[in-house]
């Protein structure tokens, strides 16, 4: 079968062309938070919203490929945190210690991907229970290695805390680094082979099969990109702060879940905009950030997110059942 | 292989396990007997609706929330008097399986992320009531349920027994558990052979949350406080007690007697890890570690079956 055949069918949700609904909902979302709030506007809480949404941004950029490819990575919290733990307790205070603080992460989160890999799209799991489980199997690792006790850092070289603390062009370092990756999704999802053949497993695994699709491998590599990125998001968690609570790092999965599906990723795989969660990850961000400026507990957050992440399935879901 | 010896030995090796625990020391205490009996009785009656909802093809991730929610709820009303305690937590769970069959029945979202979503949701609102305190009350006889014993059998496992000899007395003679068998292995020809499938599924979700928010009444009663932060675990541990007594993911299979067995194992599981002072850490590698054994396994069976 002539790959071609394959992908006429809803080509037009991938093509870059055309704006998705959500970049809408951001610009009514920026003019309501500067209506509510007047404190929204000023710079210091641009910078410091930008700074949130790339941290848990970065995390839905690889869920968003995750769910393109028909599964759920809800692991990547707890690698976030392991990857912040690993790079605090290496301690980056010279040079060479910097770039090991900076590789091992990486690569403990990739090995994580792999895992978690090669467990759904190998061994046919169902991802969101395994990767649940492995949620539990790292968080309880990582405690067990710390002793459950607060992780601290001294003397950082300057290059590890300009991750988190520098800038370019005016951003901060970390949305430099959240929005270098979104360009690097979007590329890959859009514009090579391997983004059409995650695609086309996501939108049916058989018809993929029968395209001589090799799925193990591509649907593993979906994975180990997840973790990669989650231990990105983590290293940035890392030299943001000298002294780290490991529970207080938990729970970056659900924004980022909540951001791609929002941004149009569908649940049963085969429909995502890597860009469109960018879009979505901000909504996100402002909508919390205006709740903690009108003096709103993480609580009532939360239940926001919940509230957000339904309506966002519920909405999607129905607009894909009428066309 | 015989059956039975196959549910006592291989799948789970409840059997072996059994014999490691006896060699642990007060294991056979009586104080350590009736605290996994509690336990036991609070999961059992979770892993119950759980099992009900998983044989209709469907899944519940809130179950531990809705506890919270329900013990929270008991507590405030406890004041004026107990049987409106009772009776506003269970219409809380209910109200919580409604939302969660609406979802997922009606608006046809995916069951888990339906109860994920819910679960943050619940979650978010309930530490927002409470202001994350939790709500203390001391009454007499709701302490006397929550940890009182008649004949030396925990009162909680009394009425978890009567759950699941109800729940499985339904499964097995009543139409209702056929017509759930029948939904799980193929919802479309249950459709077609005329079974409410709708009504059925928000059934089972109201079911489910109604025995998780009984759950969370006899916790709170327990220790007299009901906690807007229990249950974190709690659907994680009762997915893996289902999947160990024969329960899938994709619906049609299971019971409530292969889950009491499960739950058991994963009771002791835990019960020896506690006596041997094994750290929380360590008890969450190993159920997580459980549980991706059990998904791979269930994946597999899948395949072999050709399902």
């Amino acid at each position: 079968m002539s790959t071609a055949i394959l992908f006429q069918g809803d080509n037009r949700r991938r093509r870059l062309d055309r704006v998705g609904p959500i970049w809408i909902v951001l610009a009514l979302v920026l003019v309501a938070a500067t209506l509510l709030s007047d404190r929204f506007l000023s710079p210091d809480n641009i910078v410091n919203v930008l700074h949130q949404g790339a941290i848990v941004g970065i995390v839905a950029l690889g869920m968003t490929v995750v769910l393109i490819s028909g599964h759920f990575d809800l692991s990547t919290g707890a690698v976030v945190m392991m990857a912040a733990v690993m790079s605090i307790v290496i301690g980056p205070s010279t040079p060479g210690l910097t770039v090991v603080a900076i590789i091992l992460p990486l690569l403990a989160g990739a090995a994580v991907g792999l895992v978690n890999g090669l467990v759904v799209a190998g061994l046919k799991a169902n991802s969101i229970i395994a990767t649940l489980g492995m949620q539990f199997l790292l968080f309880g690792g990582v405690l067990a290695a710390v002793g459950g006790a607060h992780v601290r850092t001294d003397g950082e070289t300057e290059f590890f805390l300009a991750l988190a603390g520098g800038s370019l062009f005016g951003l901060p370092m970390p949305v430099v680094v959240f929005l270098g990756l979104a360009v690097f999704a979007a590329v890959l999802m859009h514009l090579t082979v391997y983004g059409r053949h995650l695609y086309a497993i996501g939108g049916d695994v058989e018809a993929a099969r029968r395209a001589g699709i090799r799925l193990v491998r591509d649907g593993t590599f979906a994975f180990v990109l997840s973790g990669t990125f989650a231990a990105i998001s983590g290293i940035l968690v890392a030299s943001r702060v000298r002294h780290l609570d490991p529970t207080g790092v938990a729970g970056y999965e659900f924004p980022a879940l909540t951001a791609a599906v929002l941004g149009g990723a569908a649940l049963s795989g085969g429909i995502g905009r890597p860009l469109d969660t960018v879009a979505a990850i901000l909504v996100i961000t402002i909508v919390t950030n205006v709740m903690t400026l009108k003096g709103l507990p993480y609580s009532s957050q939360l239940f926001a997110q919940g509230l957000i992440l339904a309506a966002a399935v519920a909405y999607h879901e129905y607009r894909r059942r009428e066309s | 292989m015989p059956p039975l010896f196959k549910r006592l030995f291989v799948h789970p090796p409840l059997a072996p396990l059994l014999i490691v625990a006896s060699f642990v020391p007060g294991f056979f205490d009586a104080a350590n007997l009736v605290n996994l009996g509690n336990q036991v009785a609070l999961y059992g009656i979770v892993v119950t609706g759980l099992v009900v909802v998983m044989i209709a093809a469907g899944f519940d991730l809130s179950l531990g929330v809705v506890m919270a929610v329900a013990g929270v709820t008991a507590m405030t009303l406890a004041p004026h008097g107990l049987p409106l305690a009772f009776a506003g937590a269970l219409l809380a769970g209910a109200a919580c399986g409604l939302l969660n069959g609406f979802l997922i029945a009606i608006l046809r979202i995916n069951p888990f992320i339906a109860s994920f979503a819910m679960l943050v949701m619940l979650r978010g609102g309930i530490l927002y009531l409470t202001d994350t305190r939790p709500v203390a009350f001391y009454d007499p006889i709701l302490s006397k349920i929550g940890r009182g014993t008649i004949l030396g059998v925990p009162i909680t496992l009394l009425v978890a027994l009567a759950v699941m000899l109800i729940i499985h007395v339904a499964l097995t003679t009543r139409p209702w558990g056929r017509h759930l068998y029948a939904l799980g292995s193929d919802e479309r020809a249950a459709r077609l052979a005329g079974l409410k499938v709708r009504r059925l599924k928000i059934g089972v979700y109201v079911l489910c949350s109604v025995l998780a928010a009984l759950a969370g009444v006899l916790l709170a009663a327990r220790v007299s406080t009901g906690s807007p932060i229990v249950g974190e675990t709690t659907a994680l541990m009762a997915a893996a007690a289902a999947l160990l007594g024969g329960a899938t993911l994709r619906g049609g299979e299971g019971s409530v007697a292969g889950a009491a067995v499960g739950l058991l194992f994963v009771g002791l599981m835990v019960n020896v890890m506690n006596l041997l002072v094994i750290p929380a850490y360590y008890q969450r590698i190993a159920i997580g570690a459980l549980l991706i054994l059990l998904v791979v396994m269930d994946g597999l069976v899948a395949r072999w079956r050709g399902r």
